[in-house]
């Protein structure tokens, strides 16, 4: 017969993997829940529509001011000169 | 792949214990050298009499087929061995009993030959027989051998696969070890994740946090912008609302200012037009100076001539008013005079009529009070002695009041000189006398009430009433003195106001003389103002003419500058002029020759005039002819002109048809244009989907290119699989051979149990047929007869040849012939039995008993060997019955078996699926295809397995269906392993060389 190495040793070693496989199961699934959590708060985080809309707000609110005091002198000029 | 080990491990053992026949030498290997050897020596001794042939038949059973004989042999050589031993009995018996005839031993010996015969053919009957079965059972040695030979190969084969399943062990061993490595790293890893996580998790919180002040913030700036927005458009607003306010503000400045230009202009031509007017004016004015100059000379001169009478009036005025002002200040000073002396004189007249009122009644007061006096003078006079020596006392004082008085009357004196000098400065004078009066008036006042006090001083006091008189002589006497003064100062009054009567008659001369002097100054002045105001008035007249002139004299001024600027432009203008003049002068030279020149020239035009005219006449005839050429020119032509209004309409029409034709076109040209559009929209659609198709083309070309990977992919896995598959087919055609070999197995054991039933029957029948039995004890005794001849002649032949050597010793030794026959049968019985208690038996045997004991000789004899083969077939019952016992169990255990072969089956592929999990559902799979498989390859593999199958059949179902009597042969097997490991391990790696020849 071969040189086999004893089965208790491998039925126990697989149980104790297995033990630690089942028992790193749940951890493996709630880090992976959480990772998922967490990537799916980023994404909503990142791609939140609030902070890309309040942004175009503000640049719009930008360049209306910035156009405003632009055109406050300017085209005050330009609005009394063509009268003349 | 480990479950199998043990089966087939265990299967040489069975296969000995299945096969019977075949297990047998190796078990009983002694015993059949041991009947070897004894056959041997039988057909040895047998050769003798009855020929060689027989033994040479009965060594090849022997040699070929030792094992086959044993079970049916045995009992015969059993009873091969009771006749031997009766033989060899009757054989010993007529060698030492010499003493019987000869002739019975013989017939004995024919008959017995004869029975020998019998016995033979019989035997040769059998022995053909038994060659029969002999060569059968060769035949199925060799098989089994084969078999045997095939199960080592499928051993080595188990072996490999089995060291194949133990490097797949160790693989799982490392993975396992792996696993747990991962496990570790899983740990760690986990650990690591959460705790990363909550790191992210908490700067998650804290970017959300971010992105909500972020928001807060963009809202806020957003607002802030929004509020900057909304007031830079307020502030922007107000600007253009302010500028546009100032813009307004502006224009209507402007058109203020603009208006107000207008008026200044239309002022100033206003002005100007006022200038022009002023200027006339001016000149006026000026002829106006002219004659208020003439007039200011002669107004000047009258200045002067009334400056003069002004000058002289003004100093009579001078004379006049200082002389008005010394009237008036002495009018002044008069009036003053009169009024102070006026007054004076009403106060003094008052005081007077006071003073003498009060004189008046002080004179009757004092008359009363000298009445009074008197009386009381009388009633002082009595006093008056006591008071006499107040008095020497008081004309002390008196003489002291003299002196004072003579003081006084100097002072007096000096005062009446004063008064005198007073008399000269009035007005002091008076005014002190009247306060002096006033003085005395409230001195008499005061003295009034000095005398009320005196009074009461003398009522209470009368010693002060002398001195008050003496006071009162005093004051008579200064009242006469005041009298007197006041009789002078009457007097002085009365000459006052003849003084006053004569500066009143002064004044009122002075008055007339100032009335009129005042209605001489008053004409005066009234002149004086008539003459002022006629100056005034010519002083403004000859202001307004001095500004005026002034005025003039600016305007003059300007208008000398003008006039100056006008005499210099004048100077130029005279200047030019003369230049003009001497020009004109000179043009007028040339004008008047060129008036000469064009004199000439019209001279001589008029004589080209004639000439043209002439021409003119000339031309004019030609023009007449000309017309003449006109008109039918102008006939030709009107007629060309139809011509034209011809050609005209026709291009009208043609033109008409033209624009009809180039609409035509232009709609040809435009469709054309669309047309073209069309195309090249179509061609750039066509390009468009031509490149979207090469690139569909590309992808698809890619995604073949990929097809085709995944198709070598899919071919190499397909190949792959198909050695899988055939691995697996073989796999499994080695399962289904197992199971064909199960079901032979169970075959052959249905016959075996057939064949066991037949030898039961079998038993029965020799049950049944005694004589059988009889007739085979019978041929039992043959054999061991037989075996007892051989022996008997081999000990013949020993005796022969110990009779031969020992002849000599005979002859020399005849007494000790008997006892080494004795010995050497008793040796030969030692050798014969192994046991010293049968040789002994037999030298007793044949020491004792020769005839009589021959039948219990016999028996015993028998017997002997009978417990021997009893012993000996105990022996080969256990041996035998070991293998039936298994036999039997397996039978009994596979009745049930049988019956629940099925499900045994199942339970077969239920460990095979448990053994390979991975794989169940290809094995259940190929399952069914196993018979496709095993249409297909009927050929190749059905032949060589069946024999090799079959032992490995055998033991799984019952190692399966035992597992109480697993233990038990664990054992077994356990001792069955390490012989085969014993002997595989030998012999393994020539036969792994071999089953590789073999197998590859």
């Amino acid at each position: 017969p071969p040189n086999c190495l004893p089965p208790q040793l491998n039925i126990q070693n697989l149980l104790t993997n297995r033990w630690c496989l089942t028992k790193q199961i749940p951890t493996l699934a709630k880090s992976t829940f959480q990772a998922t959590w967490m990537a799916y708060d980023m994404v909503v985080m990142r791609t939140n529509p609030a902070l890309a809309d309040s942004m175009r707000r503000l640049e719009d609110a930008f360049l209306n001011c910035k156009e405003e005091m632009e055109k406050n002198w300017q085209e005050l000029l330009n609005e009394t000169k063509p009268k003349q | 792949m480990e479950k199998e080990k043990p089966f087939k491990l265990f299967v040489p053992p069975r296969l000995s214990s299945s096969q019977v026949s075949a297990v047998k030498p190796q078990t009983i290997g002694g015993d059949s050298n041991f009947f070897k050897g004894f056959n041997k020596c039988i057909e040895d001794d047998f050769g003798l009499p009855f020929g060689i042939t027989k033994p040479s038949k009965h060594g090849e059973n022997i040699d070929t087929d030792p094992v086959l004989q044993k079970v049916n042999f045995l009992p015969r050589i059993e009873e091969v061995g009771t006749n031997h031993s009766n033989f060899l009995e009757e054989l010993k018996n007529p060698q030492f009993e010499t003493s019987e005839p000869i002739s019975r031993v013989y017939s004995k010996l024919y008959k017995e030959a004869e029975k020998i015969k019998k016995w033979k053919v019989n035997i040769e009957f059998e022995l053909n027989q038994n060659e029969k079965k002999l060569q059968e059972n060769r035949k199925i040695i060799e098989a089994q051998r084969k078999a045997i030979q095939e199960l080592q190969f499928e051993n080595e084969k188990v072996s490999l696969k089995l060291e194949d399943g133990i490097q797949e062990n160790k693989e799982l061993l490392k993975e396992n070890n792996a696993t747990r490595h991962l496990c570790n790293l899983l740990k760690e890893t986990c650990a690591w994740s959460a705790e990363k996580s909550k790191k992210y998790e908490y700067e998650r919180e804290e970017t959300r946090q971010l992105y909500a002040g972020l928001n807060n913030n963009l809202e806020k700036m957003v607002q802030a912008f929004e509020e900057l927005r909304v007031g830079a458009e307020s502030c922007r607003q107000e600007m253009h609302f302010k500028l546009k306010e100032a813009y307004e503000k502006i224009q209507q400045l402007e058109k203020e200012h603009v208006k107000e230009v207008r008026d200044k202009e239309h002022k100033v031509s206003l002005l100007l037009m006022q200038i022009d007017e002023k200027e006339l004016k001016i000149k006026d004015l000026k002829l106006l100076l002219q004659e208020y100059n003439d007039k200011i000379n002669q107004f000047q001169e009258k200045m002067k001539w009334q400056n003069e009478n002004l000058k002289e009036s003004k100093d009579q005025q001078d004379h006049l008013m200082s002389e008005l002002e010394e009237i008036k200040m002495s009018l002044q000073k008069s009036e003053i005079s009169q009024k102070t002396l006026e007054e004076e004189l009403q106060a003094a007249g008052k005081m007077i009529i006071l003073l003498t009122r009060e004189k008046e009644a002080q004179m009757e007061e004092i008359s009363e009070a000298k009445i009074t006096h008197s009386s009381v003078v009388a009633e002082f006079e009595a006093t008056i002695s006591t008071l006499k020596e107040l008095l020497t006392t008081e004309q002390h004082r008196l003489e002291k009041n003299e002196e004072q008085l003579k003081t006084l009357i100097l002072e007096l004196q000096k005062k009446s000189s004063e008064l005198e000098e007073e008399k000269l400065c009035k007005k002091n004078k008076e005014l002190q006398l009247e306060e002096e009066s006033k003085r005395t008036l409230e001195v008499n006042q005061k003295l009034l009430k000095e005398k009320k006090h005196f009074e009461m001083i003398t009522e209470k006091l009368q010693a002060t009433e002398i001195e008050l008189n003496e006071t009162l002589q005093i004051k008579e006497k200064e009242v006469h003195d005041l009298k007197v003064k006041f009789n002078t100062a009457v007097e002085n009054e009365q000459n006052y106001l003849e003084q006053v009567a004569e500066l009143k008659t002064e004044l009122e001369q002075e008055r007339l003389k100032s009335f009129e002097l005042t209605v001489n100054f008053n004409k005066i002045s009234l002149e004086n103002k008539q003459i002022a105001q006629e100056r005034i008035t010519t002083i403004q007249e000859s202001k307004k003419l001095q500004k005026d002139i002034n005025d003039n004299k600016k305007q003059e001024e300007k208008m000398m500058k003008q006039i100056e600027n006008l005499e210099e432009t004048k100077n130029l203008l005279r200047d030019e002029l003369d230049a003009v003049k001497e020009e004109l002068k000179q043009k007028n030279e040339e004008v008047e020759s060129k008036l000469n020149e064009s004199e000439e020239n019209a001279r001589s035009i008029e004589n080209e005039i004639l000439k043209k005219d002439k021409q003119i006449k000339i031309l004019e005839n030609k023009f007449n002819s000309l017309k003449k050429q006109m008109e039918n020119k102008t006939k030709s032509f009107e007629e060309l002109q139809q011509e034209n209004k011809a050609l005209k309409k026709k291009s009208i029409a043609e033109n008409k048809q033209l624009n009809a034709y180039e609409i035509k076109i232009n709609k040809l040209e435009l469709e054309l244009d669309d047309a073209n559009k069309r195309f090249e929209e179509m061609t750039d659609n066509y390009q468009k989907e031509i490149a979207n198709k090469n690139i569909l083309e590309e992808n698809l070309l890619k995604e073949v290119e990929k097809a085709k990977t995944i198709a070598d992919e899919a071919v190499k896995l397909q190949k792959e699989i198909d050695l899988r598959c055939q691995h697996k087919i073989t796999e499994m055609v080695a399962l289904m051979e197992k199971h064909k070999d199960q079901y032979d197995k169970i075959v052959e054991e249905r016959d075996s149990e057939l064949g066991l039933y037949k030898n039961k029957e079998q038993e029965q029948s020799m049950k049944k047929t005694s004589l059988e039995i009889e007739v085979s004890s019978l041929k039992s005794k043959l054999s061991s007869l037989e075996t007892q001849l051989k022996i008997e002649t081999e000990e013949k032949e020993k005796l022969l040849r110990e009779a031969k050597e020992n002849k000599d010793l005979l002859k020399e030794r005849k007494d000790k012939k008997i006892q080494t026959s004795v010995s050497a049968t008793s040796e030969t019985s030692k050798w014969k039995f192994d046991s010293k208690k049968d040789a002994s038996q037999n030298a007793s045997l044949s020491v004792k008993s020769v005839d009589c004991g021959k039948s219990k000789d016999k028996e015993e004899y028998f017997w002997t060997p009978a417990k021997k083969s009893l012993s000996i077939s105990s022996l080969k019952a256990y041996t035998v019955k070991t293998p039936t016992k298994m036999k039997m169990l397996q039978s009994e255990k596979r009745n049930p078996v049988k019956e629940g072969t099925i499900k045994k089956r199942k339970m077969l592929f239920e460990f095979d699926t448990n053994s390979d999990s991975s794989e169940h559902t290809d094995l259940l799979s190929m399952v069914s295809d196993e018979e496709q498989f095993q249409t297909l390859y009927k050929n190749y593999p059905k032949p060589s397995h069946p024999c090799v199958a079959t032992p490995k059949m055998d033991h799984r179902p019952s190692s399966i269906a035992t597992p109480g009597s697993a233990l038990k042969f664990a054992a077994m097997r356990k001792m069955r392993e390490d012989g085969w490991a014993a002997v595989s391990r030998v012999d393994r790696k020539k036969k792994m060389k071999e089953a590789e020849k073999l197998f590859t």
